[in-house]
């Protein structure tokens, strides 16, 4: 494992998403979640769940095991974020490529004949496994990805140092608090191995800002704050854009969400272009377990303010629906998982020996299968209660941009949902 | 070695939730293996008896079951394993039962569980917990060695079949039970793994199972089991139900859970099952204890969520 360099000050950068969002809680026990948050993704890294080689620079905390349900959870967590991202970016290098084609053959009668199938194989594979020689294809950014309250997470970095082929046709925008955003640049710049991996022409204050990554600080409780930030990173509106909300919406008031909801796909609407959403976090707050979730959330300080207004899957797509997105779909992470709706096994023991099927691409059934035998699951009955209790939520709205609803398969959540 | 007055003092101490010295757990495995090894697989067991589940550790929510199902030995008590693992007080929770079994041998039956294991505690947490307030694993090696010798399944007055985890393909007969040969670590396969790993399943036979150890086994199964051996049901635990206790197979089978609020997380009831003299069955739920009675540690308690 790399050593971090000795130059970044010992700040207690967080390990994931929403990290920020507790602190704005104001809460004591804030550090030691940020910690836990850390090990978590250290604990998943260290036994194989995932590599990624950049996130010891930047979630800089002791190795430790964490129990096996909670490293496979944050695996299915990961795999349907990195699904997300993946199939956004391949279809949107597709449609961008069957765009040209069409202009093409528009101007030219006899029409080109290269098969726009080359992208999005892509979204069937995992980052290191694309063959490299698509790098060469793609030179400038055909969308952009915004990722809410990003904390110190790693998933730019380490998609670059793996090498994604298809990374270079992204603007990668990270946000969060201006404090939050100030550590990281930070860290970023004191780090030989991370500034490496930045592409030139990208500009470095308290903040980053490049063609390919951008990192800027905002509340986003405040629109204009984040206007002004997305502004300041370049953000072009008129490119596809994929938000990634990861444990970041929940935090906030359910009016300051609905509000951040709108505003994204009203930004689509001005600049007439796509948009996408992707949102991961606590769902079913009103049973048994759900209620000890909210209880002992609330203990540590980051209470869950907007679970009320998304009790269930379905309620994620009435939000998204109400706040001006065309098309919603959202299943719960056991569904997810499972590749089939959580109604349907008959016992709770069932659930691990599903087929693939269902939402996730075969790439990632292959990889759910090997994470499978990399640790005994002896908590099987919690591991769904606590599936069950998770969400993934996808939104597609603008003119003309059903082709993105395929390419996440929101259909194919939605089935899982009902 | 331990008399009387001296285990009723770490009777005492340890229902204070204080852990014994080093040496005095050692005396008191010794103790509990001579008890143990005269046991059989299939433990007979007389009724009143009142049969509970998973424990985890969950020291506090132990005093909250002796307290809804009254004391030992005023009550008899057969415990279907799963006394560590997963909780903050599974050194004091295991000693606890084990003193009692010592002193009141035929008071208290303890079956092993799946967490009762050398491999598995050190997956989820009693070997950690022996090596934090011991400073070394040689209360954990006192411990798993007595877990070797534990029982591994009861039958209450000939009727009542009581197992951790649940039946096994390879396994027709109570006979067959007898003569395995228990004094080991829980095998990966196997009749003893299974006995200690399976689930019953709406399946017809057999299944895999998905925890990776044991089988699924569907009502068929169970039927033919309790008829060749002329059993009227299988009690056993493993398996978080949210209610404490769960019914399955048209009442041949019951799921019996006893701790609440499992892993201070899942919000869940606790059960116990009353058995009186004639064996008619009454359940006993109850909650996690009050916080105000809980050990400083779990006051610290915060679970696991993905943040």
């Amino acid at each position: 494992m790399a050593m971090p360099p000795p130059a970044i000050p010992p700040i207690g950068l967080g390990g994931g998403r929403g990290r920020s969002m507790r602190r704005a809680a104001g809460d004591a026990g804030v550090q030691r979640t940020n910690d836990d948050a850390q090990a978590t993704k250290m604990s998943c890294a260290s036994l194989g769940y995932f590599s990624d080689g950049v996130l010891p620079l930047l979630a800089r905390c002791p190795p430790s095991r964490k129990p096996p349900l909670i490293n496979r959870g944050t695996w299915a967590r990961h795999a349907a974020m990195r699904q997300v991202t993946t199939d956004f970016v391949a279809a949107c290098l597709q449609h961008a490529q069957q765009q040209q084609q069409q202009q093409q053959q528009a101007a030219n009668a006899e029409g080109g004949n290269s098969s726009p199938a080359e992208a999005s194989a892509g979204a069937q594979q995992e980052s290191s496994s694309i063959d490299s020689s698509s790098s060469s294809s793609v030179s400038q950014s055909v969308c952009q990805v915004v990722s809410l309250g990003a904390g110190s997470d790693s998933s730019w970095f380490s998609l670059q140092q793996q090498g994604w082929g298809l990374l270079p046709a992204v603007h990668y925008i990270e946000l969060d608090y201006q404090e939050m955003v100030a550590k990281k640049a930070r860290s970023l710049l004191a780090s030989e191995q991370l500034l490496a991996l930045l592409p030139d022409g990208t500009t470095a204050t308290t903040e980053l800002a490049g063609p390919r990554y951008s990192l800027v600080g905002a509340d986003l409780r405040h629109l204009e704050q984040l206007e002004a930030a997305l502004h300041r990173a370049g953000f072009d509106a008129r490119l596809p854009t994929l938000y990634l909300a990861e444990c970041v919406l929940i935090y906030l008031e359910p009016g300051e969400a609905a509000r951040l909801l709108a505003a994204a796909a009203a930004r689509a609407a001005g600049g007439g272009g796509c948009a996408a959403v992707a949102i991961y976090e606590q769902t079913r707050p009103d049973d048994a377990f759900g209620a000890t979730m909210i209880a002992n959330l609330e203990a540590r300080g980051c209470p869950l303010r907007s679970v009320g207004s998304v009790p269930r899957p379905a309620s994620q797509e009435a939000r998204l629906a109400a706040a001006g997105w065309a098309a919603a779909a959202a299943a719960d992470m056991a569904a997810v998982y499972h590749g089939r709706s959580s109604g349907s096994g008959s016992g709770s023991s069932s659930g691990a020996a599903g087929g693939c099927g269902g939402w996730l691409r075969p790439f990632w059934c292959g990889e759910r299968g090997r994470i499978e035998r990399l640790e005994l699951l002896d908590e099987l009955e919690e591991w769904r209660l606590m599936q069950e209790h998770y969400c993934l939520a996808l939104g597609v709205t603008g003119q003309g941009c059903s082709w993105l609803a395929e390419g996440l398969q929101l259909d194919q959540l939605r089935a899982l949902g009902s | 070695m331990a008399g009387q007055s001296e285990l009723d003092r770490w009777i005492e101490q340890l229902k204070r939730c204080e852990p014994l010295k080093e040496n005095e757990v050692k005396i008191l495995c010794q103790k509990a293996l001579e008890v143990l090894v005269e046991e059989s697989n299939v433990q007979r067991v007389d009724a009143p008896v009142t049969v509970c589940g998973d424990i985890h550790g969950q020291f506090y929510d132990l005093m909250e079951l002796f307290q809804v199902g009254g004391d030992c030995p005023q009550t008899n008590y057969l415990f279907m394993g799963d006394f560590v693992d997963r909780g903050f007080y599974s050194v004091e929770t295991f000693l606890l039962l084990l003193a009692l079994k010592v002193r009141y041998p035929d008071r208290i039956t303890l079956i092993r569980g799946n967490h009762e294991s050398r491999q598995i505690t050190q997956v989820y947490g009693f070997y950690d917990e022996c090596l934090r307030k011991y400073g070394s694993v040689n209360v954990w090696r006192y411990c798993t060695d007595v877990f070797d010798y534990l029982s591994l399944s009861a039958v209450v007055d000939n009727q009542i079949f009581c197992v951790h985890g649940g039946l096994s393909p390879t396994i027709n007969t109570l006979d067959q039970i007898r003569t395995i040969d228990r004094k080991q670590e829980v095998p990966h396969d196997g009749a003893m793994c299974d006995l200690l790993w399976s689930d019953p399943e709406d399946i017809e036979g057999w299944g895999l199972s998905p925890r990776g150890a044991g089988y699924l086994f569907g009502g068929d199964v169970c039927s033919n089991f309790s008829s060749n051996n002329k059993i009227s049901l299988i009690c056993r635990a493993h398996q978080l139900v949210m209610d404490g206790y769960k019914w399955m197979f048209h009442d041949q089978l019951v799921t019996v859970w006893s701790a609440p609020n499992y892993c201070y997380r899942c919000g869940n009831i606790a059960a116990i099952l009353e058995l009186d003299e004639h064996l008619n069955k009454n359940f006993k739920v109850f909650e996690a204890a009050p916080q105000e009675a809980r050990g400083a540690q779990s006051k610290r308690a915060a679970p696991d969520y993905f943040l």
